[in-house]
């Protein structure tokens, strides 16, 4: 008897245990993508020690790798900007390696191709522009309704066909497409991706110009 | 029982919620005392931590207690490991984090190297440059022929560094040698390189000072690395003025395989435009390339590449000792050439490079009723390890085997049939090491071990560089090194026992890149020995072949690139002096040779038309005038050509994103450009040595192609896929 006690005990408080470590991390997790938006610097290191103790999770992974991405794109110089793509791509390498069949992953990629192109666009549109098209082209076949690998496809296919004159029509008709599906996201329900939204409305802004 | 379950639980998880929080709070500073912003801090396992504030200082809670492990980690510097014991109330901390060692963008050695290269690092030339300069005309010497330290030699497209021959430049693909890099050609007709720039995603050019990697190369060595494996399946199609090609490349997951077929044929455009040469038959080039890439593991990755290259053409050169009779020379060539090279990271502290590379170029030249048949071949296999030794070292060694054969048949009509030839089997060894005392200073120490079957001799070769960072724009570099390179073929054959020629270089540098500007300054001195020397180049007695050349080299080269001034444009200065004395070969004492010349200035400039999607370009070109022989006055190397000038125009227009016309053409205002002369050999009645001044082969040399990128999963399509 007093064996079955010390044993249900133990499962149960090994359980308790986990069930505390899993709040723990979902409160981690809901903290710091609350500050997402507001404070990426901060965002990016909550996410960055969730995932140094929650090694087996993408999301926070994918998260400070997000949060280093849209950094880059506000830092002030070329160095900084490829100090943070860098650091970027580890955690993205991590989450590759975790989920390396995850449409938002892949999407992710080609995202940091793009921020890194976005540093100097003179010199690296040539080499990382296919680079990061091969990347959305993966992550739009894994996953055709993914509205973030759409919407970042189209804003680089809009992009090209603006700078070489030709139309702009199928760009534009796959970011409008994305809409629907982005408002159907349900926010906060997991810690699945939902940003990208306000890039899109934007992208369509500049179509209906 | 119940009770007693409870009690356990509750007791189990008492410590964590009754002893109470923790306040860390303190200030992250660098060793100098800076403080640092955004610097992550945390306890080791937990949720618990932040990012430290614009002025240095954090301060979080924790529930955790005892004994843990604060992390401190912030981008460009060790992350640091501290033990706390946390006991309740406040934890003042204050926290030092070390800049770490960067070895690939911190301090890098800039004496003598030009690096045109990949994504990350900050460089002087970028790897579309080599395409998009308006001397080029898609070559990649011409590209490297507007870099400082390099000299015009109109009459014969080689790479000429500081004040040494054209030879003496030596070309690596993917670190194996390549033999014959430039077409083979007659005396006076330029040439060009081989290769397509397309083929590369980065380039080395070294001026002087390189690594003990590399020997067999007196004054320079050309570095190019090839692409890795294919992005995607295309085809490409380029219509030119001088001919066209086709290639194919097909994509798989892990692999890659491409093929060309490439046919120029300069007859249609000479027939059009007016040439000074007298063509009989103008060049045809047949090149097939094949580029194969695999992926074998993560990191391993497999490369072939192999090119096959026959062109021929026949010139009517005046002879000037026949009272202007012509001789016919032909020239056809066969050049076959194979890379097959593997990379791999082996673990966290090593990576192993290794490959093969063969050469064989068989000319069959005709002068009038004799021919002249040479067979070079070549092949060098190299293995070389990187080792990461420490935080502060990194180690490159490698062993290197070399094997060449050279043969010559003259069958000269009305005499014998002659047959020469030789074999040279070199091994080297190499190591190489790194020092990186801190983030601004790196030191490099090699040596260069080599040994020559033919003449069974060893020599050492060492090599030191060290760069010291001023700050985050500037900084100092230097260069020592001993380098040596085997006789010419045309003299081994003659003296098997020559021994290789040596130069010693001395460079100090300096150089500033600042916000898209680049300014480089490099002062260096070059000692030749041991130059092959003989009174008369067509005297075959060995025993007047030795190794008593002597020269010196000194000089300095400016290089000033600026792509911010002005919006859309990028443009670059080089600036070169030398002042250059040998005596070597037939030399009768010191005298600066004829392909000197004491300055050279280049200005390139490119503008980007962005609402006409077009993008023009300008390459200046200067060089001061050279010496040459006349025999008609009285001293040695007494005479000057007229300066040379080239104003040459391109642009490239984005028809649709994979269209591209293309135009360029040299020498725009059609300058008569004079390389020196030719003397008879002998007098005339009156005692003159009559001359021909050594040309351009036509005014100008107009080029227009049109280059299309075919996809079939490319991104127009991937649209409609959806």
């Amino acid at each position: 008897m007093k064996k079955i006690i010390v044993l249900v005990t133990l499962l149960i408080s090994g359980f308790a245990m986990h069930a505390q470590g899993q709040e723990a991390y979902m409160k981690a997790m809901g903290k710091a993508l609350s500050t997402l938006g507001s404070d990426p610097q901060s965002a990016a290191g909550q996410f960055e020690r969730i995932a140094a103790k929650v090694k087996d999770q993408w999301h926070p992974h994918y998260y400070a790798a997000l949060s280093y991405i849209n950094m880059s794109f506000n830092a002030a110089d070329l160095k900084t900007k490829d100090e943070l793509t860098t650091k970027a791509q580890t955690y993205i390498d991590a989450a590759l390696k975790l989920q390396p069949n995850n449409a938002e992953v892949v999407a992710l990629q080609g995202y940091n191709y793009m921020a890194q192109l976005a540093a100097d666009p003179g010199s690296r549109g040539q080499m990382l522009s296919p680079k990061a098209m091969q990347q959305f082209g993966k992550a739009v076949s894994m996953a055709p309704e993914n509205p973030r690998a759409m919407a970042l496809m189209a804003q680089m296919q809009y992009g090209t066909a603006q700078f070489f004159g030709s139309p702009t029509d199928k760009p534009c008709e796959m970011v409008r497409k994305s809409i629907p599906i982005f408002e159907a996201e349900e926010k906060g329900k997991s810690f699945n991706p939902t940003w990208g939204k306000e890039m899109a409305e934007g992208l369509v802004g500049q179509c209906d110009k | 029982m119940q009770r007693q379950l409870l009690t356990l639980l509750l007791s189990l998880l008492l410590p964590v919620t009754i002893m109470g929080q923790t306040i860390l709070s303190g200030t992250v500073t660098d060793t100098k005392g800076e403080t640092i912003p955004g610097a992550n801090i945390y306890l080791k396992d937990t949720f618990d931590g932040t990012n430290s504030k614009a002025d240095g200082t954090f301060s979080f809670e924790t529930e955790e207690s005892g004994d843990m492990m604060l992390i401190v980690s912030f981008i460009g510097y060790k992350t640091l490991e501290k033990p706390v014991s946390l006991k309740g109330g406040t934890l003042q901390l204050e926290l030092v984090i070390t800049e770490e060692i960067n070895k690939l963008d911190g301090v890098t050695i800039s004496a003598g190297a030009f690096e045109a290269s990949d994504v990350k690092k900050v460089t002087v030339l970028k790897p579309l440059d080599i395409v998009t300069t308006a001397s080029a005309a898609g070559d990649i010497m011409g590209a490297i022929n507007t870099l400082p330290g390099t000299a015009t030699v109109g009459e014969s497209g080689r790479l000429f560094v500081r004040g040494g021959e054209g030879y003496e430049t030596k070309v690596f693909i993917d670190g194996l040698e390549v033999r014959n890099a430039f077409g083979t050609t007659a005396p006076n007709v330029p040439t060009r390189g081989r290769f397509s720039p397309f083929l590369f995603k980065g380039t080395v050019f070294s001026t002087g000072g390189y690594s003990a990697e590399y020997g067999q190369a007196l004054s320079s060595a050309l570095v190019l690395n090839s692409n890795d494996i294919a992005l995607q399946s295309q085809g490409d199609i380029s219509v030119m003025s001088v001919g066209g090609d086709a290639a194919y490349t097909k994509k798989w997951e892990n692999t890659s395989l491409s093929g060309k077929i490439q046919y120029t044929d300069l007859r249609p455009y000479q027939d059009l435009v007016t040439q000074y040469f007298d063509w009989e038959q103008a060049p045809v080039g047949k090149v097939g390339e094949v580029v194969f890439r695999q992926k074998v593991n993560t990191n391993g990755l497999l490369k072939v590449y192999a090119n096959m290259d026959l062109s021929d053409f026949i010139i009517r050169q005046p002879n000037i000792d026949s009272d202007g009779q012509k001789d016919t020379i032909s020239v056809g060539n066969d050049y076959f050439y194979l890379n097959a090279s593997y990379k791999d990271i082996l673990s966290k502290k090593w990576s192993v490079r290794g490959g093969i590379s063969t050469t064989s170029s068989h000319d069959m030249f005709r002068f009038n009723s004799d021919d002249i048949d040479e067979k070079e071949k070549g092949l060098h296999a190299k293995v070389a390890f990187n080792w990461d030794a420490g935080e502060k070292v990194t180690v490159n060694m490698g062993q290197e085997y070399y094997h060449k054969n050279f043969r010559r048949g003259l069958d000269l009509s009305g005499g014998d049939l002659l047959r020469f030839d030789f074999t040279e089997n070199m091994t080297s060894t190499f190591a190489e090491a790194d020092y990186f005392a801190s983030n601004a200073f790196v030191l490099r120490a090699g040596l260069r071990l080599e040994h020559s079957s033919l003449l069974n001799r060893s020599w050492v070769s060492p090599r030191l560089a060290m760069s010291y960072k001023l700050d985050e724009k500037g900084q100092f570099s230097l260069a020592y090194g001993k380098f040596l390179q085997s006789a010419q073929n045309d003299y081994a054959l003659v003296n098997r026992a020559l021994q290789p020629e040596q130069a010693t270089h001395y460079i100090l540098n300096y150089q500033y890149i600042h916000d898209q500007r680049v300014f480089r300054i490099e002062s260096y001195l070059k000692q030749y020995d041991d130059l092959v020397k003989f009174t008369n180049p067509n005297d075959f007695n060995p025993v007047n072949y030795s190794n008593a050349g002597t020269g010196e080299a000194k000089g300095v080269d400016i290089f000033w690139r600026d792509s911010k001034t002005i919006k859309q444009t990028d443009y670059w200065i080089s600036y070169s002096y030398v002042d250059s004395e040998r005596d070597y070969q037939d030399f009768n004492g010191q005298a600066t040779p004829g392909f000197v010349s004491k300055h050279n200035f280049s200005y390139v400039v490119k503008h980007f038309i962005e609402s006409l999607r077009v993008q023009v370009g300008a390459t200046y070109n200067f060089a001061s005038p050279r010496l040459f022989h006349n025999p008609n006055r009285a001293g040695f190397q007494n005479d000057k050509t007229p300066e040379f000038h080239d104003l040459s125009l391109n642009a490239a227009i984005l028809i649709k994103q994979n269209i591209i016309l293309y135009f360029s053409s040299s020498n725009i205002f059609g300058r008569d450009n004079i390389f020196g002369y030719d003397f008879a050999s002998q007098a005339d009645n009156n005692g003159y040595y009559a001359s021909r001044p050594i040309r351009q082969g036509a005014k100008r040399f107009i080029f227009a192609g049109l280059f299309i990128t075919l996809t079939k999963d490319g991104q127009e399509n991937q649209l409609d896929n959806l």
